[in-house]
């Protein structure tokens, strides 16, 4: 007898169905399949026939054969084990109703029948549902990152009995009702910019940082607090959008990352991968076609610590996705395109020792110091717009709260508003610098003022005349290259943004410089 | 560019005077140093006629071993190949004096191990000019490198001519202050006088050999290696009325160069540090043990070496800052509190605009006019001090 049943699988972040057709037939007995399988797919085969039988299901010896189309596309993971399944039963007549034309089947089936999740759930939901399928039977496991597909009858299922109950009767019975997580931003749950005295200017400099998406790189001692800064910027990025959330589970989906998460991803990303990683782990790619930790920082924050610990060609091979906003992994068996869209986010040592600019313990010269920041490259270090050194925290910061009071009672009746720096005050600001930017670039492709072309810095950070001249003459003094005057415009267009300004102001081109540290920094790196 | 004035210019290449090929192929011989070639001068009295000598003759001469010997006849022969070298050396400026001609620095021959070769780019520095040494140690602080800075520039200013090592820290920033004030200074190098070294005092190293000069007793295209430093240093004292020690640790490179000074007759002034900052130290034991405690520029000005070759010239040169910019009232207030925070200490934003009571994006702006104005540096690390100490 024949049946067809329709499973999924995925492929990088795109998902695509797989038409499951299996034959019985007397002869000696065997179980062939067929249709460009991976091994993993391949091994489904003892899989299936022990979980079957372990499920009370008597076979009697036959000749089994499966095939998979299409064909010509490379089928992995072990999510096809379910429709394998249901394929084999319903060839056998064990289930009643045999029109699985409108139902999607994924799962992988350990040996005693049980049901197990899968990668890639939510991709293959997404697909089958625009593909036109009504009913999905899932791993009970993946429910909380299926059940945002709308549309689409969702059968959780722990067991291959389960799923076969499903199909016993006549009709359908109807699909189980999920009460749909609403979905929170929880800010709360992350650490808070309070928790940080002092350090007002790389509060700051982190503040445009995360309100123009540049790229920032923190330079201080052991102890001046630059992981504590990185740790705390999702907290004041917006809240993900729906359409976020979405695309960042199926990022996850597809990784396997999912298993502590209840529902859709709702918080921003924050990676830190070690010292040791290597390029397939972080660009992503290797053996099978995994998401790299650049994938996996979409929308949130690759923070590294401690930049000239990690292998250097590692590191050099950022300065593509920093730029395209995605990363093409292609080896001989396959090429996927995943998105990168994440803010880099760096921390170094001032020096080997780590003291600088403290002399009475830091004896580096200036070559050694030159040759620790060589370390990186020229154009590595460019991608960072913002360099800032966290100086070490003192005294009077750690105990003292009246410090802060005073700095912002004092600083306010001559020129500025008080703001002090929570994490809830500075998201408003962030979220606020974000619209003014999505008003900018509308309809242009781009969301940020990091991402401006040549073009658009000219036509966006139009100057006047004053403001020109004062460019000029901090072009001159600290020897800037064309491209670190850009790069210098764009931090200025977001600190004008941050003050609601439309004009860039002298007062914003300087706050750019200072957090560019160009002067030092070229020299240091030797450019 | 040269100046016609210094009476070395009729000297300067082998064109002028055939013979001098040959002193710079004895000072090219491998293995056989100054005081060798002191005692073969001696014997045969001119460098024309050592290489004139057979090996008989050579040998003859005490302490010319068989090695020396050969090399020398191997340098004869290679007379074509050093004439390119030397020819090439001229096209870039590197110039060479040698012992016996009138051009070399009289403070030099004082030496017991005067350098037979004194390579050099630019000009070398006057013998009737006073000359002072700003030397320090190269891992300084922001307040070594101001006193370097402002002792090189008020003392240019006076007519003086500062030597240094070239090196970074205190050394660099001596000549920095010279330069800014279109003084004389010259960098004694350790290594040969084509090779900048440090690399990232490139800027002061093409500036010196506009205004003055690059020297070296190591043949051109030299390493740096580290024994080549401390023999520097007698230089550099040699060259000097006094020497100034910015900062020193105790035992360190700056300390030798100060006892060399000592051993040479020169005055020694050593800035008074802070007690307990460990860059204080040497100089401080130094004072200890009868340097002059540096002050202000007159303790140099007023002291007998230097007093008596000061002509009253250029007193009038230590202008403030003309304002030509394009600055608001507002602008030059908020410059001037910010200005009022900056000490040598360095101090990040945060604290100045808590002293200033100013806001972030004023202090911010006020910095930087500051600093294109010249008056203050950004040091490292986002730190800001005053450009300059009021010696
Ligand atoms: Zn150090």
């Amino acid at each position: 007898m024949y049946s067809e049943v329709f499973g999924a699988t995925f492929f990088g972040l795109s998902a695509f169905l797989v038409r499951v057709e299996t034959d019985v037939g007397s002869g000696l007995p065997c179980f062939e399949m067929s249709g460009f399988l991976t091994n993993e797919v391949k091994e489904s085969k003892e899989r299936v026939k022990v979980a079957v039988k372990n499920s009370g299901y008597e076979l009697r010896p036959q000749r089994i054969v499966i095939n998979y189309s299409p064909a010509d596309l490379r089928k992995r993971g072990t999510g096809l084990d379910l429709p394998t399944a249901m394929g084999v039963l319903a060839a056998n007549g064990i289930t009643q109703n045999r029109d699985f034309g409108n139902t999607v089947f994924i799962g992988e089936l350990g040996f005693d029948g049980s049901v197990r999740g899968v990668r890639g759930c939510l991709a293959c939901l997404m697909e089958a549902k625009k593909k036109g399928f009504k009913t999905a039977v899932v791993p009970l496991d993946n429910l909380s990152e299926c059940h945002y597909v709308k549309d689409l009858n969702i059968y959780p299922v722990t067991d291959l009995k389960e799923a076969v109950e499903i199909f016993s009767g006549e009709t359908l019975p109807a699909p189980p009702v999920y009460e749909k997580k609403v979905f929170e931003d929880n800010i709360d749950e992350l650490p808070d910019f309070i928790d940080i005295k002092g350090q007002d200017d790389v509060k700051r400099a982190t503040l445009t940082a995360a309100a123009g998406m540049h790229n920032i790189l923190y330079i201080g001692s052991p102890g001046s607090g630059k992981s504590m800064f990185a740790k705390r910027i999702p907290s004041i990025l917006p809240p993900l959008s729906y359409e976020e959330q979405m695309e960042l589970t199926k990022i996850y989906s597809a990784a396997g990352k999912l298993r502590d998460v209840q529902g859709l991803l709702s918080k921003r990303p924050f990676r830190s991968p070690g010292q040791n990683i290597t390029e397939p782990a972080l660009l992503g790619g290797g053996n099978s076609p995994d998401p790299g930790e650049i994938t996996l920082a979409s929308k949130g924050v690759l923070f590294l610590d401690e930049l000239t610990q990690y292998k250097m060609h590692v590191i050099e091979a950022l300065r593509q996705p920093l730029e395209d906003k995605k990363i093409t992994v292609a080896r001989n068996m396959y090429t996927i395109t995943y998105p990168a869209d994440f803010m880099l986010v760096g921390a170094i040592n001032p020096c080997k020792c780590g003291f600088y600019p403290d002399r009475g313990r830091c004896r580096c010269s200036d070559i050694d110091i030159e040759r620790y920041f060589g370390r990186i490259s020229g154009p590595m270090l460019d991608r960072f717009d913002i360099r800032i050194y966290t100086a070490p925290v003192t005294f009077a910061d750690m105990f003292s709260n009246k410090a802060d009071e005073n700095v912002i009672k004092d600083t306010a009746d001559e020129t500025e508003e008080i703001f002090s720096f929570t994490s809830d005050k500075m998201r408003e600001k962030v979220c606020m610098a974000h619209e003014i930017q999505l008003k900018r670039f509308k309809g242009s492709g781009r969301r940020f003022n990091s991402e401006m072309t040549e073009s658009e810095v000219k036509e966006y950070c139009h100057l006047k005349d004053n403001e020109i001249n004062f460019l000029e003459a901090v072009f001159k003094r600290f020897r800037l290259t064309a491209r670190g005057c850009n790069k210098i415009l764009k931090t200025a267009r977001t600190v004008a943004d941050l003050a609601g300004s439309s004009d860039i102001k002298k007062s914003h081109i300087a706050v750019a410089v200072g957090f560019r540290n160009d002067e030092h920094i070229s020299k240091a790196s030797g450019g | 560019m040269q100046k016609t004035k210094n009476p070395e210019s009729k000297m300067q290449t082998i064109c002028d005077d055939k013979d001098r090929i040959y002193d710079y192929m004895l000072a090219m011989v491998p293995g056989v140093g100054d005081v060798t070639i002191s005692a073969l001068m001696d014997a045969f009295g001119s460098a024309k006629e050592v290489f004139k000598a057979n090996e008989k003759q050579l040998s003859d001469v005490n302490g010319i071993s068989k090695k020396k010997c050969s090399e020398i006849i191997r340098t004869k022969n290679a007379e074509e190949e050093i004439r390119q070298k030397i020819s090439r050396w001229n096209r870039d400026g590197i110039k060479a004096v040698f012992i016996h001609e009138q051009a070399y620095p009289k403070q030099l021959r004082n030496l017991a191990d005067a350098p037979f070769a004194f390579f050099y780019k630019g000009s070398l520095p006057i013998g009737a000019a006073p000359t002072v040494a700003i030397v320090g140690s190269r891992a300084c602080t922001e307040y070594g490198k101001n006193v370097a800075f402002s002792f090189g520039k008020r003392l240019a200013l006076e007519g003086v001519q500062i030597i240094s090592g070239m090196a970074a820290g205190a050394d660099v920033y001596g000549h920095k202050g010279a330069l800014s004030a279109g003084g004389y200074t010259a960098g004694v190098l350790g290594c040969g006088v084509d090779i900048c070294y440090p690399r990232t005092n490139f800027n002061v190293y093409m500036e010196m050999q506009k205004t003055g000069g690059i020297m070296s007793e190591v043949i051109p295209g030299t390493a740096p290696a580290p024994g080549l430093f401390p023999r520097r240093n007698r230089l550099i004292a040699a060259l000097s009325d006094a020497v100034i020690i910015t900062e020193a640790r105790l035992k360190s490179g700056s300390l030798i160069t100060a006892d060399q000074a000592l051993e040479q007759g020169k005055d020694v002034f050593a800035v008074p540090g802070r007690i307990g900052d460990p860059l204080s130290m040497g100089c401080i034991e130094l004072i200890r043990q009868g340097a002059y405690p540096l002050t202000c520029v007159d303790d140099i000005l007023s002291s007998e070496a230097v007093k008596r070759k000061i002509k009253p010239c250029n007193s009038e040169a230590y202008k403030g800052q003309d304002s030509s910019d394009h600055s608001t009232d507002d602008e030059n207030v908020y410059a001037k509190k910010v200005l009022k925070t900056l000490t040598d200490i360095p101090k990040n934003i945060n604290r100045i605009m808590y002293e200033a009571s100013l806001g972030y994006e004023v202090t911010a702006q006020s910095l930087l006019e500051l600093e294109l104005h010249g008056m203050l540096r950004s040091v490292s690390a986002g730190l800001y001090v005053r450009a300059e100490v009021a010696v």
